[in-house]
């Protein structure tokens, strides 16, 4: 019944169009009813519920390349100062495989200078010993969050907030060689376009290493072997800040 | 037993009025508790006869199987020819016990064929319930036709009443359906059910107040039920309907408004409420609607008639860019579904073929949700999600399931009866049954892509005359343009700032191209008229 009627309606409001058209007039100034705008906070029923469609940022099969620095918030010796790259491949917009290098810059922290200097201790030079100079991760990255942000009228930006967890290997300078650890870490990044993203990530790893506080490195003798170092459990913080892109 | 005494016994049996009971099994140990007061000697019957007490004997204990097994025997038997009414009917109540609707209803039918007899009446009051049971238009429709709702029992009134109004509703009896819908009870779980389709019927005979009392009758019947409650909802969009019909489109549009957005029918809401729209001038509330129904969100609905109304929308406020892509996007997605559905018409193709596909698209929906449309079907996919939508195909399609519910209880039934006479009579009823009903629910099907491929003929008509309107609109766009009596293309938001969203308590969040689930139905047009 409603069908046909419409059906007439259309002929109606078509056939209507040529003696309306031109009588249109006034509507500069918008007037949402308050009736029509957003009272509910319940969602439409859809089977299966999927919060969004038509993802501005599409991630499904394909890479993204990621680039950027950041510090190690717990390094007592070492130079806290990396480098990062990331190459992460999105199975879907989910699920994904991330692989990351992290390769610390060369020195030490400015603890560690002082205490190369002997500024009220002995001399001791953590230079000496075996340090992580480079990380290399394989991660699984799911991506919990997608969502969206507005910061002007204007503006709105995605952002999304992942989780990664995977086995990494640390190497040692100093011919230390490579240890095995995990590396686990979660970030959010936040898009300027659909493909490129600032990407922030807080990042853990752990591995058993040499540890420089088992021997007494006096800055003037010789490094000593790395296997003469004893062997302790470390606990790495990594803070992470940079650009993605999205191939 | 002897004869004479077995001849008194089935004489009480043939002659006692089997009361109005709730259930078969009250009226079956009723019928036989007097058959055995009937023979207080227990004197002894010949060999058939003994077997028949037998069988009764077993159906007064609840043995419905072994009691079934030795009644169908009888049936056959042309010793008991005189009595066959008698032993079918009974052999129907024992298999309605079992849950054997179908195979019940055959009992019941045998009865009612022989024509008068003691038992007619209550056959038919039993072939209604097992009917009704099983959702079975074909067998409702055969034993209401005979049925007096006077010797009805009263316990079923309302059940018969519904039925009745149902069939007076599908042959355009529109205020005879009312009337027998109005019969059924309040206290009755079929109460919404009709009060519904009483409005319905009201509507179709156009007695608008009428029906505009029915459905807001409804409507209050179910507020304790809370807002997303199926009933209430139905009650509001049938509301809505009558004030469309009766163009008070203001009020229309608020009850639209009305329905919960966490029901199904809210989507329909969308689409109807922008006919509503179209019609008081309110293009931009139109619009707006039509932004979140022609979203991805709905890309698998099968909603052509929107997309003109849209064009038909821009038409009016001289958008004719925007006209142009709903109208080329009208084409993208129905040209290839009508051809798609001209090609399947044409090819002959077998109606249980037809059937097969929709149980395809159905299995498909329930496991993968919207994503079953990834599936290559005969069918178009959003074509058969509407065809699932009709009330004739639904009532088959149930009707099918409830057979097979009954054939897996028939295989699930111990061997002893599954071997006997009556579980392969059972089987064979029931496949025959099964395959009829499928072909029938193809031919369905079939209507309904032939009706669907007509109104699909029908707005490629319309989108001719549209699009002749729009290149007509173009050209005095044009003019206008030269003269320099042309509007600035500008957005209505532009010089309204952030803060005055913020200040009326909402959130504005620009569209750029992703659809949200909680911001479908919140969109809102703010493009301007490109015409005066």
């Amino acid at each position: 019944m409603a069908k046909s009627y419409h059906k007439l309606i259309l002929s109606y409001a078509l056939c209507c169009f040529s003696a309306l058209f031109g009588i249109q007039a006034e509507a500069d100034v918008i007037e949402f009813s308050v009736d029509e705008l957003a009272a509910e906070t319940v969602l439409p029923v859809f089977e299966p519920s999927v919060s969004v469609r038509d993802r501005i940022v599409a991630k499904s099969g394909r890479f993204e390349l990621g680039l950027g620095g950041g510090i190690s918030l717990n390094e007592p010796f070492y130079n806290p100062q990396n480098l990062v790259g990331n190459l992460t491949y999105h199975m879907t917009e989910v699920h994904g495989i991330n692989l990351s290098y992290t390769h610390w810059l060369d020195g030490l922290s400015s603890y560690g200078t002082q205490l190369r200097a002997g500024q009220g201790f002995p001399a001791f030079d953590p230079s000496l010993a075996p340090s992580p100079e480079s990380l290399i991760a394989l991660n699984y990255q799911n991506t919990a969050y997608y969502g969206k942000i507005s910061l002007t009228k204007q503006t709105v930006m995605n952002l999304s907030i992942y989780g990664l967890a995977g086995l990494g290997a640390v190497g040692l300078s100093r011919e230390g060689g490579y240890k095995i650890g995990a590396h686990a870490g979660v970030g959010q990044k936040v898009y300027f376009t659909p493909s490129l993203a600032f990407r922030f990530d807080l990042r853990f790893f752990a591995y058993r290493g040499p540890d420089p506080t088992t021997l007494d490195l006096d800055p003037a003798l010789p490094p000593p072997p790395p296997d003469s170092f004893g062997q302790d459990f470390f606990f790495n913080t990594l803070l992470n800040l940079g650009l993605v892109y999205i191939l | 037993m002897n004869r004479g005494h077995l001849g008194k016994l089935l004489l009480i049996l043939m002659m006692c009025p089997v009361a109005a009971f709730a259930s078969a099994e009250q009226e079956l140990s009723q019928v036989l508790a007097q058959t055995q007061r009937g023979n207080p000697q227990g004197r002894q019957a010949p060999m058939g006869q003994d077997v028949l007490a037998q069988a009764l004997r077993l159906a007064q204990a609840g043995n419905y199987k072994d009691s079934s097994i030795l009644l169908f025997q009888l049936s056959y038997s042309p010793r008991f020819r005189s009595r066959r009414n008698q032993i079918r009917y009974i052999l129907g109540l024992n298999l309605f016990q079992m849950n054997l609707n179908q195979v019940a209803a055959f009992q019941f039918i045998s009865v009612v064929r022989e024509g008068e007899s003691r038992y007619l009446r209550q056959a038919l009051e039993k072939l209604s319930l097992a009917a009704d049971n099983l959702g079975d238009d074909t067998l409702l429709n055969y034993a209401l036709g005979r049925v007096r709702v006077d010797d009805f029992p009263r316990i079923h009134r309302d059940m018969l009443s519904y039925r009745i109004g149902e069939f007076q509703l599908r042959n355009n009896q529109f205020v005879e359906a009312a009337q027998s819908f109005s019969r059924v009870q309040r206290t009755s779980p079929l109460f919404a059910k009709a009060k519904y389709l009483q409005g319905v019927a009201l509507t179709q005979a156009n007695q608008l107040p009428q029906a505009l009392r029915s459905f807001e009758d409804l409507f209050d019947s179910r507020r304790a039920f809370g807002p997303t409650d199926p009933s209430r909802v139905a009650a509001q969009m049938g509301i809505a309907r009558v004030y469309y019909q009766q163009r008070n489109w203001a009020r229309a549009i608020d009850t639209y408004r009305s329905v919960p957005r966490d029901t199904e029918a809210w989507h329909d809401t969308l689409f109807e409420s922008s006919w509503a729209m179209l019609r008081s001038g309110r293009f931009r509330s139109a619009l707006s609607n039509f932004h979140s129904l022609h979203s991805s969100y709905y890309e698998d609905f099968f909603i052509p008639e929107s997309l003109l109304l849209r064009s038909i929308v821009y038409l009016y406020i001289c958008k004719y860019e925007e006209m142009e892509k709903v109208l080329n996007l009208f084409n993208q997605i129905y040209r290839p579904v009508y051809n798609q559905i001209d090609r399947l018409l044409d090819s002959g193709a077998d109606p249980t073929a037809f059937f097969n596909d929709m149980v395809r698209i159905i299995r498909d929906k329930k496991t993968q949700g919207e994503e079953g449309s990834s599936g290559s079907y005969q069918i178009p996919y959003l074509v058969g999600r509407r065809i699932l939508r009709e009330g004739d195909f639904q009532t088959s399609y149930n009707y099918i399931t409830r057979l097979l519910e009954e054939s897996r209880r028939v295989s699930q039934m111990p061997a002893d009866w599954r071997e006997a006479a009556i579980g392969q009579y059972a089987q064979r009823i029931l496949q025959t049954r099964i395959a009829r009903a499928r072909e029938r629910a193809g031919r369905q099907v079939r209507a309904h892509l032939e009706s669907i491929k007509l109104e699909l003929f029908d707005l490629f008509e319309q989108e001719g005359f549209i699009r002749y309107e729009m290149i007509s609109g173009k050209r005095q766009a044009i003019q206008k343009r030269i003269a320099g009596r042309d509007l600035p293309q500008t957005q209505i938001d532009q010089a309204t700032r952030r803060d005055y969203y913020i200040q009326n308590g909402f959130e504005y969040w620009p569209f750029r191209g992703e659809y949200w689930l909680d911001e479908i139905g919140n969109y809102h047009y703010v493009g301007t008229q490109s015409c005066d």
